[in-house]
C-alpha cells in the first residue's frame, strides 16, 4: 500500500482501503476453493500416465522373461534343486531321529567330488 | 507474509490459480490502490471507482485459470479493470461524457490555456488538460506512480507516458504562466 499521498483524490483512512480490500477477499473465497478443489491429486498424475505405466510394466515382464536362465544352465540346477522335494528337510523336520551330518553334508557335495573319490 | 512480499505477481497469480488466498490477498493488496487510481481516472467518483475496482477483481479471479502466468500480470490485471470502467462510464452517458479516458495517442487540443488561469487553481488547469495527459499527471504527480507504473496501468509505454508528462507540464506552464515554478 502506498504512503499517504495529500494530493491525491483516493480516500486516505487506512480503514477504508482494509474495508474495500476485505470486501474484495470475501467475493474472490468462492473461486480459490474451486481453484484449489481442482488441483490435482497423486492419481490424477498416475491416471495420466496410465498407457505409458501399462506398457513399461508389459515391457519389464518380457524382459524378466527373457532374462530367465536356460534348462541347462547351473543357475538353472540350483534353482531346480531348491524347488525339488527335499528328502533330508523332510526328515529334518517329521522324522522320528534328526538326519546325521554325513547325511547332511551329502546334500551339498558337489557331484564332481564323489566321481573324484571313485 | 513476508514471503508474499517476496514473490512477483506472476508467481502470486499462478500460486492463486491453485487455490492459495494467501497469495491472492497479496495481490489484492499491490494492485488495490493503483487500480482505483485507474478506475477514478474514469469515472471521477470515488464510490464509482470502487465500483469499477470490485468488479475488475470480481472477474480477474474467475479469469485467472485463463491467466497466462508467463506473461506480465499488471497488463493482464489493469486491462480487466481497464475495460469494466470503460463499460461502466459508457452505461452512465452523463459521466462518460465528462470523462472519456482515451487511449489515442492523437489526442484532441485541450481548450485554450487562459480559462484554466481566469479558474484560477491548478485543478482546473489539469482539466483543461487532455485526457490521456490529465491521467498521466494525475497518476505521477498526484497520486505518487512512476511512469512505469503509470504506462502498465494506462496501457501504454512509459516512453508514452513520459511523453503525455512532458507536453502536459509545457502547457501547465503556459497556463499557469504568471505562477511559473510552481509545478517545476
Amino acid at each position: 500500500m502506498m504512503a499517504e499521498n495529500p494530493n491525491s483524490n483516493l480516500p486516505q483512512d487506512p480503514e477504508y482501503w482494509a474495508g474495500l480490500a476485505s470486501r474484495i477477499r470475501e467475493d474472490a473465497a468462492g473461486p480459490l476453493v474451486a481453484y484449489a478443489a481442482a488441483q490435482e491429486g497423486w492419481y490424477d498424475v498416475l491416471s495420466e500416465r496410465a498407457a505409458w505405466l501399462v506398457a513399461a510394466s508389459a515391457a519389464a515382464m518380457v524382459i524378466l522373461w527373457l532374462a530367465l536362465p536356460s534348462n541347462d544352465s547351473v543357475a538353472f540346477r540350483w534353482m531346480e534343486r531348491s524347488l525339488a522335494p527335499d528328502g533330508v528337510a523332510g526328515s529334518l523336520v517329521g522324522g522320528p531321529t534328526p538326519p546325521s551330518v554325513e547325511v547332511l553334508m551329502a546334500q551339498f557335495r558337489p557331484a564332481s567330488l564323489d566321481e573324484a573319490r571313485r | 507474509m513476508s514471503n508474499e512480499q517476496n514473490r512477483t505477481d506472476e508467481e502470486l497469480a499462478r500460486a492463486a490459480k491453485g487455490g492459495d488466498a494467501d497469495a491472492y490477498d497479496a495481490l489484492v493488496r499491490r494492485y488495490l490502490r493503483p487500480a482505483m487510481a485507474l478506475a477514478w481516472q474514469y469515472t471521477r467518483r470515488v464510490e464509482d471507482a470502487e465500483d469499477v475496482v470490485q468488479e475488475g477483481f470480481h472477474r480477474a479471479v474467475r479469469a485467472l485459470s485463463d491467466y497466462d502466468d508467463r506473461r506480465p500480470f499488471s497488463a493482464w490485471f489493469y486491462t480487466i479493470v481497464r475495460n469494466v470502467a470503460r463499460t461502466a462510464i459508457s452505461k452512465d452517458g452523463r459521466r462518460a461524457a465528462l470523462a472519456p479516458l482515451t487511449l489515442l495517442e492523437d489526442e484532441p487540443p485541450a481548450p485554450s490555456p487562459p480559462d484554466a488561469i481566469a479558474a484560477g487553481d491548478v485543478a482546473r488547469a489539469i482539466e483543461d488538460l487532455a485526457p490521456m495527459q490529465q491521467a498521466c499527471v494525475r497518476l505521477c504527480h498526484l497520486e505518487g506512480f512512476t511512469s512505469i507504473e503509470a504506462g502498465a496501468m494506462l496501457g501504454v509505454s512509459e516512453g508514452t507516458v513520459r511523453t503525455h508528462l512532458h507536453r502536459a507540464r509545457k502547457q501547465l506552464r503556459t497556463a499557469m504562466d504568471p505562477r511559473q515554478g510552481m509545478l517545476q
